[in-house]
């Protein structure tokens, strides 16, 4: 699954580019790839100093409603929250993808793995061929808010939500990944390819996973 | 009937929509692959709110660490 991060401001702000947001209070969920996904966002428009950040709820409708609130100036968000920041009038000044990566206890066997991969390749091909009849997901996930239960799939913006058939991890981006977290004092020590990757689980999954879905 | 068993934690919409797809529309079963979702107690979830960005306070990955799933999404 690739996930879409949107930096978004109350439609009062004055900001209008991420370049602005320097030295205003962005708040983030650290600790999620959505906050990561800021930091990135963030660091792309300004100087790393100029980065200027505070802890926030994982909840993202209830960041969306301090933002509104003017509590902060900007903060991350995916959906359903952007699009119902977008109706709201916010405007998004950022926006991202990054993939959503499996971690995975070492008892995971490459069969299991397998199986699981065939499926969730099955369904991103379902999901592909008509993405608005499944954008339903995201709404039934927020049962109880009224803001997102009003939304219909026509609100969304379908290129926003984007699926990619499940391969192994690229080692390049892993390593790319981890310098970037350790410059930020996130994670420590060199990165070690084989400490983070099971080559062979991985592997022979994804080769079990192609031999089923193109028989 | 299903002949494999996996757990893993919770996805939503935004990051699991391929996975919760499979799920409802049988896909997983169809692979003999019994898939079981689970969700950390609310009593024993942790705000973000009160993490830094250095020593975050995450939820992900805690039902993986006490061996009550097998694979988080990060």
């Amino acid at each position: 699954m690739i996930v879409c991060g949107a930096l978004v401001v109350s439609p009062a702000s004055s900001i209008y580019t991420p370049q602005e947001l320097a030295g205003k209070l962005v708040a983030l969920d650290y600790g999620n790839g959505t906050a990561y996904a800021g930091l990135l966002m963030l660091e792309g428009a300004m100087p790393r100093e100029a980065v200027t950040t505070c802890a926030a709820t994982v909840n993202s409708g209830e960041r969306l409603a301090a933002v509104l609130r003017g509590d902060f100036e900007a903060t991350v968000l995916q959906e359903p929250w952007i699009t119902l920041a977008e109706k709201a009038g916010c405007r998004i000044v950022s926006s991202t993808f990054f993939h959503g990566t499996w971690v995975a206890d070492p008892s995971l066997d490459s069969e299991t793995y397998a199986a699981f991969l065939r499926a969730v390749t099955r369904a991103v091909r379902r999901i592909n061929a008509d993405k608005r009849r499944y954008v339903r997901y995201f709404v039934r996930d927020f049962p109880d808010h009224p803001g997102v239960q009003a939304l219909r799939p026509e609100d969304f913006n379908l290129g926003r939500i984007q699926l990619k058939e499940p391969g192994p991890i690229p080692e390049h981006e892993a390593r790319w990944a981890w310098e970037w977290m350790a410059s930020w004092g996130l994670i420590s020590g060199p990165f070690d390819a084989s400490m983070q990757i099971n080559r062979r689980v991985e592997e022979r999954a994804h080769e079990l996973a192609a031999a089923t879905l193109a028989a | 009937m299903a002949s494999m068993t996996m757990t893993i934690e919770r996805v939503m919409a935004f990051n699991g929509l391929d996975v919760l797809v499979a799920r409802d529309e049988g896909l997983f079963a169809e692979e003999g692959l019994d898939l079981r979702i689970v969700t950390l107690p609310p009593g024993e979830m942790r705000s973000t709110a009160d993490g830094t960005l250095t020593r975050p306070l995450t939820n992900q990955g805690r039902l993986v660490d006490r061996g009550d799933a097998v694979m988080f999404q990060g």
